[in-house]
């Protein structure tokens, strides 16, 4: 399968963002960003992309603990375990 | 972790840290809030091949849910190690800001929004991922999560622009 272009521009992104360019590499794509404002705002987007996947993740994650929870306190002696504790 | 293994888990040491949040003045609510987020910065740091564990995974549940419960009181002075921090900043402003953000998430799709924590998040590889969402690949698994990413990025980009002519 074939990359697009503008796809090859968001792994070059991605090898910037999370540290993987070389130093020659990092810092003619610095200067890219300088020059194109609109390179610089797709950064500045895709690293907020980043943050907004690990938000997500950790809510399914949190989601998940919940329902390990509710089952768990289906289960007598660890219901009781927590009702002697907060009695 | 398996999740046999998770439910083991909770089971063995959630009551451990409810009775230490207890002796501290905490409640139910927040022992359960400050066990979780221990076990998903333990999650996290598994999945990273970061966590290390001097004595017990149980002990280090405890310690960091009692280090996550003080510091929500402010009642922490010590400095939080840097993943710790990031993690406990991240989750306040997400409480505030993010609510009608997961809009710009869902316009990707279910399916790249699982595809992008199984990646970014859970540290699989691009061939367990494309085993497990069914892509003929890695080239085609690498491609529709940069193509997943563009869309998110590209909506972004719309609602910033919103904000900076309305706000």
């Amino acid at each position: 399968m074939y990359m697009r272009n503008d796809l090859i521009e968001t792994e070059q992104i991605e090898k910037y963002l999370s540290h993987q360019m070389s130093g020659e590499r990092k810092a003619q794509f610095e200067t890219r960003m300088l020059l194109d404002g609109s390179l610089f705002e797709k950064v500045e987007a895709q690293r907020h992309v980043h943050k907004l996947i690990r938000i997500f993740s950790r809510r399914q994650q949190r989601n998940k603990l919940e329902l390990i929870y509710q089952q768990l306190l289906r289960e007598p002696s660890f219901a009781q375990q927590l009702k002697n504790i907060f009695a | 972790m398996e999740h046999e293994s998770l439910v083991e888990l909770y089971r063995e040491v959630f009551p451990e840290a409810a009775r230490l949040i207890k002796r501290l003045g905490g409640d139910l609510e927040e022992a359960k809030d400050a066990f979780h987020d221990a076990l998903l910065i333990y999650l996290e740091r598994e999945a990273k091949g970061t966590l290390q564990i001097h004595t017990s995974a149980k002990a280090y549940l405890l310690g960091t849910a009692k280090i996550l419960w003080l510091h929500a009181k402010n009642q922490y002075f010590d400095p939080l190690s840097e993943d710790v921090e990031a993690f406990v900043d991240e989750a306040n402003e997400a409480a505030d800001e993010e609510k009608n953000i997961f809009h710009y998430l869902l316009l990707a799709g279910q399916k790249c929004l699982h595809m992008l924590k199984a990646f970014y998040y859970d540290n699989l590889s691009l061939q367990q991922i494309a085993a497990v969402f069914g892509f003929n690949g890695v080239r085609s698994a690498t491609v529709q999560k940069h193509k997943c990413i563009e869309k998110i990025r590209t909506a972004l980009k719309k609602r910033n622009v919103y904000e900076e002519r309305f706000n």
